[in-house]
């Protein structure tokens, strides 16, 4: 059918004319690899795996596909809300602004809060953490969040780079899908023009707008961060000004005996020497049976 | 399960959970911040031109070009060229004409866009530093709150008197009754706010109106109550029109909130006094992302997430909008009628007029004490603005703050034998009355109790000596009299912290020769600036002070406590000579004291006689009087305050009192403390039971009370700071302006890379980065920007830090040696009289 092999060629070239339409002014965190579209494989596929570990059971329930393409951005952007949110953490009701993070009162000896659960599953489908620690802190958002920025550009990179080629991939495998003996759609071709002009706009949009609101969303991150901080450090300064406090009242407590204790060493101290019970003079004799010794108030022997 | 394998399967159950959100999830999700960031940056990049804009051109070329387009056009002109042409040849209008209408509609879409997207992202900028620290009960922190309790647990009442910088006693307080009058309150607030940002047709996109509204009420409804009766039409016309627009609906109901939460305060065991702030807990409307704080004092209103500025006003259509709601929204009549007027740009604003004396941020209780709002202390202008070695900040820029002026010298009080601890001021509860209650008539019955070395007697004279207030000596029974004239200048309010200055005198010479308060120059001064310092700081509290009308140089300056008390001491020793080189006239500066006290007398319910005044005593003055007796003298008994320095004031006293008048080697009282008792003592040898281990005080680290470098705003610096960021990006030293950084198409071709499509979408992004640098650097500078703000925390705070982690080292130091005091067994031996080392006669 020399008329299909014209028009795949000619899907070809214009896939090549327009393959850089990805290029926008931002700067990339590093080269996209094979290994990044995984962060968006259908996560069921390596659950099983994890709890079963029975690959031919997981792989006939949960084939190792990627997601939907349609559910990219929906996945992504949904993600980062949810981390983003738990990171700024809850209102206590409705009503009130104030808006906490977990339960319980501040740590004054833990380095930083713990991330959302969220981050944990994201980052385990990134490479740098793939064997990475099972729990993740606050200062581990936004490193996450910037990789999964990144590979979430270069899926789209990597989809527009071959995107008539995917789709009449997909189209044809869905094609497969009908029951035997019916027709393919007569109207394949035209079904992936459409689809390859909406996709393309969806990747343009995408990678013009998922770069500048994450960055948005991680500066003001970060301050809120910044003043947690100094916020936890005022509450520890005010225990730890409370337990000085209560020191400090304790002390007070023992100052209020120093006049007694001066009062009742005085006299102590005051023993005249002929009441000292002692031989102040070396003369043998002691106290009033000295000679020197008129009275028990004389101060010489 | 493993744990570990729980705990993933927890999380990716959380992945997966976006699949299927419920309708109200999503509407909700549409609400959080990275969603409305989202929304932002869709409209920046994608979206149509914003419907103010169009309106804007399409009048103005309704005015140029008298011809009519719809709103739509304005955007396919902006967006579609092509499209536009089509369009516009449809209404008739010639090809060369609509190409040159396109052109003139896309420059002007473009720069107004420009405007409108600057001034968002320095919006977000500022907005991401500064949203955290909110003077209110919280949003995503509380940090002013803690501060006011570390505060309370801190200081002393000692403190408090002599403390130029104003104490602000701050609480909190529940919302009364939350799910009933108070939701009530708030709901008919939240209507007038939805007022703003919905019209006949539901929610509106534009919400220009409600950030006006937010950024007019956000320090508070008070501050524009107090501008006159509210007129929702004054604003003016210009561009900046709606930063002064009212809001009257909105007015009233946070009035009424206000109302609501203030009178719940009223039915405190306690009711707040004058100088307390109770905070309420921040009130929050989700869907139009406003919260409304409430203090005792104040209601505003305040972006939850400060997304949206307020941009300048393009079109005047405030004839219309009165229209359309006189007229059922008959827009064909309005329209027609009163149609919206453009209002023109192009010509460079004069710059904004700097905000009003203590409004703003300035006005919150809080924020009021910042280093913005008023000139910094004169003992840190050296370390704060001159960081090479210059008292005056040379150069053109923005200063944000600057010293106090004139620098005073003022002068130092000292004791005879070492320092007063908590000399002046009061910090304890009476538990120690006097002999019978005071009275303004002269009560020579008056007399100490066992407990004090002197009794205070205020009383009413008509022939006080020298002519003003007075603090007699000590006379023999212990009696302190004090006289109060009749009027100071014809004024009796004065008489509240007149008292109160003479009750320092009284504190001075409760246990020393009224010499020192007049013995010399050095005496007078510093015994008056005590007092007067007192006086003033009571001043400030009042309020009184910030209304002084005093000039220098002909303009207003700002009377701080300081410069108050280094002025009017000099009056009181004017005979001996002058305090300080304060260059305000001290009679000049007294008068300005007594016509401000007289214009707060209604407002302060200040005496009206020197009977009223004596029978009417201020708190701050009881606190003084409770504070007399001694503090350690056995069978006496002491009250106070459980804070750290109210403790450490008792410990001190106790410890003062014990070398005052108890003498260690025993029974040899002498006059003084510092006399010798026998001529031999000072050749005594060491005690041999002693603790020989050196004195606790050895051991303490003062904490360095430096004041923290004040910060610096140095945009140039923020700017190189940028470029440097910029051209390291693209591999290239820095330069400025970054345009030099641009990256270069030959360096791409110098290093070629082996696979060609790469290479040749390497170079198509070096020439993009090359047209437009300056996209790079607006993204980044968000960023830059909050690595600044973190290294102006670090700085600022880092200097407090130490100090407090010194402040509890030496705490812990001197705990730590108490416990470890240890006494004599034995008796001393030095009862023979000899001694050893006693220096052979010449």
């Amino acid at each position: 059918m020399p008329w299909r092999l014209l028009l795949i060629g000619m899907t070809l070239t214009a896939g090549l004319a327009h393959a850089a339409e990805w290029e926008q002014p931002y700067p990339k965190l590093g080269s996209c690899t094979k290994k990044d579209t995984i962060a968006f494989f259908d996560p069921r596929y390596a659950q099983c795996m994890e709890d079963t570990g029975d690959e031919a059971y997981c792989s006939s329930l949960y084939p190792v596909t990627s997601l939907p393409f349609d559910q990219w951005a929906t996945t992504y952007h949904g993600n980062i809300n949810r981390v983003v949110e738990d990171f700024l953490g809850q209102t206590e009701e409705d009503h009130l602004a104030l808006r906490r993070r977990g339960s319980g009162p501040v740590s004054c000896t833990q380095q930083s809060d713990r991330a959302s659960p969220l981050i944990a599953a994201i980052a385990h489908t990134l490479e740098p953490w793939e064997n990475g620690p099972a729990t993740f802190y606050q200062s581990d958002t936004a490193p996450v969040l910037l990789e999964y920025l990144r590979v979430y550009e270069c899926s789209l990179i990597e989809r527009s780079l071959s995107l008539p080629i995917e789709i009449w991939r997909e189209e044809d495998a869905r094609g497969r899908l009908l029951p035997a003996g019916l027709p393919g759609n007569p109207l394949f071709f035209m079904n992936i023009w459409v689809l390859w002009a909406g996709q393309s706009e969806h990747i343009r949009r995408e990678m013009a707008i998922a770069r500048p609101t994450l960055e948005r969303a991680l500066s003001f991150m970060g301050t809120v961060h910044m003043t947690r901080m100094l916020e936890r450090d005022t509450e520890c300064i005010q225990r730890a000004s409370l337990d000085i406090r209560n020191a400090f009242a304790l002390s007070a407590d023992t100052a209020a005996c120093m006049p007694r204790i001066w009062n009742a060493k005085d006299p102590l101290r005051n023993t005249p020497a002929c009441a000292d019970n002692l031989d102040n003079d070396n003369d043998g004799a002691t106290d009033l049976d000295d000679t020197g010794c008129d009275s028990l108030t004389d101060m010489t022997e | 399960m493993r744990r570990s394998s729980f705990i993933s399967g927890i999380a990716l159950a959380l992945l997966l959970s976006f699949g299927a959100v419920p309708a109200d999830s999503a509407r909700a999700a549409d609400l959080t911040l990275y969603m409305r960031l989202k929304t932002i940056s869709e409209k920046q990049v994608l979206g149509d031109v914003e419907p103010d804009i169009a309106a804007y051109v399409q009048s103005l070329v309704q005015s140029q070009y008298d011809d009519t387009l719809a709103l739509d056009d304005i955007s396919v002109a902006a967006r579609a060229p092509g499209a536009f042409q089509g369009r516009c040849g449809a209404r008739g209008i010639q090809a060369s004409k609509c190409a040159d209408l396109e052109r003139q509609i896309r420059r002007l879409v473009e720069r107004e866009e420009r405007v409108r997207k600057l001034g968002r992202d320095l919006f977000l900028t500022t907005g991401s530093y500064e949203v955290p620290l909110s003077e209110s009960l919280g949003k995503f922190a509380a940090v002013s709150p803690p501060l006011g309790s570390l505060l309370t647990i801190w200081e002393s009442g000692s403190d408090r008197a002599v403390n130029p910088d104003a104490f602000v006693h701050t609480t909190a307080a529940p919302l009364p009754d939350p799910d009933g009058k108070t939701e009530d309150a708030y709901t008919e607030l939240k209507d007038a706010l939805d007022a703003l940002v919905e019209d006949a047709g539901g929610p509106k996109e534009d919400l220009s109106e409600l950030a006006a509204a937010v950024a007019r009420y956000r320090f508070g409804y008070t501050a524009v109550r107090s501008e006159g009766s509210c007129d929702a039409a004054i604003g003016g016309i210009g561009e900046l029109s709606q930063l002064t627009q009212r809001w009257c609906a909105l007015e009233d109901e946070l009035h009424d909130v206000w109302n609501h939460l203030h009178a719940s305060l009223t039915a405190r065991p306690l009711p707040p006094d004058s100088s307390e702030v109770v905070f309420f807990p921040t009130w929050l409307f989700k869907d139009i992302n406003v919260v409304v704080w409430a203090t005792n004092r104040d209601v505003g209103i305040e972006w939850e997430i400060p997304l949206e500025p307020v941009l300048p006003w393009l079109m005047d259509d405030r004839e219309y909008q009165t229209c359309m709601e006189e007229n059922n929204d008959d827009e064909a009549y309005c329209s027609s009628r009163f149609p919206p007027v453009p209002i023109p740009g192009g010509a460079l604003l004069n710059p904004p007029d700097p905000p009003p004396f203590a409004t703003g941020v300035c006005g919150m209780p809080l924020g009021s004490r910042g280093f913005l709002c008023q000139p910094i202390e004169q003992h840190e202008c050296a370390i704060a603005l001159a960081p090479n070695g210059s008292s005056n900040a040379t150069g053109t820029g923005l200063y944000l703050t600057s010293c106090k002026e004139p620098i005073l010298q003022t002068p130092v009080r000292m004791s005879f034998a070492g320092p007063d601890v908590c000399g002046v001021g009061g910090w304890r509860m009476q538990t120690e009355p006097a002999s019978e209650p005071d009275n303004p008539g002269v009560q020579t019955g008056l007399l100490p109790t066992q407990c004090s070395n002197c009794s205070v007697d205020i009383y009413c004279s008509s022939s006080c000596p020298e002519g003003g207030a007075y603090t007699d000596a000590r006379d023999a029974s212990g009696r302190i009299g004090i006289c109060i004239p009749e009027t100071i200048q014809g004024s009796t309010a004065i008489f509240q912290t007149l008292i109160l200055h003479e009750l320092v005198h009284a504190q001075q010479t409760c246990s020393n020769p009224r010499e020192i308060l007049t013995g010399d120059l050095n005496y007078c001064c510093s015994s008056e600036y005590q007092a007067y310092l007192v006086q003033c700081i009571a001043f400030a509290e009042d309020g009184i002070l910030q209304d002084m009308q005093v000039t220098h140089q002909g303009k207003r300056i700002n009377v701080t406590p300081e410069l108050c008390a280094a002025t009017l001491s000099t009056l009181s020793c004017s005979s001996l000579g002058q305090c300080s080189e304060s260059p305000i006239p001290p009679a000049e500066m007294k008068q300005a004291m007594l016509e401000a006290v007289e214009r707060s007398k209604s407002r302060l319910n200040l005496p009206v006689s020197c009977a009223d005044a004596v029978n009417r005593m201020d708190t701050r003055s009881k606190a003084i009087l409770a504070s007399l007796p001694k503090a350690c003298t056995p069978e006496c008994r002491s009250e106070f305050e459980n804070t750290i320095g109210n403790n450490l004031c008792f410990i001190g006293q106790c410890i003062e009192q014990s070398w005052e008048e108890e003498r260690i080697v025993p029974g040899r009282m002498s006059l003084n403390v510092g006399d010798e008792a026998f001529p031999w003592d000072s050749c005594i040898g060491a005690e041999p039971a002693a603790n020989t281990d050196l004195p606790a005080s050895s051991l303490l680290m003062l904490p360095t009370l430096a004041f923290p470098p004040l910060p610096d705003y140095r945009p140039w610096d923020i700017a190189n700071s940028t470029d440097i960021a910029l051209c390291q990006l693209l591999g290239l030293p820095a330069r400025t302006p970054p345009t030099l950084c641009a990256a270069e198409v030959s360096r791409q071709l110098s290093r070629p890379l082996s696979d060609p499509l790469d290479m040749m979408i390497n170079l198509a992004a070096s020439v993009e980065d090359q047209l437009d640098p300056a996209v790079e650097l607006e993204r980044m500078a968000p960023n830059v920007g909050t690595r600044y703000a973190t290294s102006l925390y670090r700085t600022q705070l880092g200097a407090l830090r130490r100090a407090f982690a010194e402040i509890f080292d030496g705490a812990a130091v001197m705990l730590e040696e108490i416990s470890k005091t240890s006494f004599p067994e034995q008796a001393c031996s030095r009862v023979d009289g000899t001694c050893p080392f006693l220096p052979s006669a010449p």
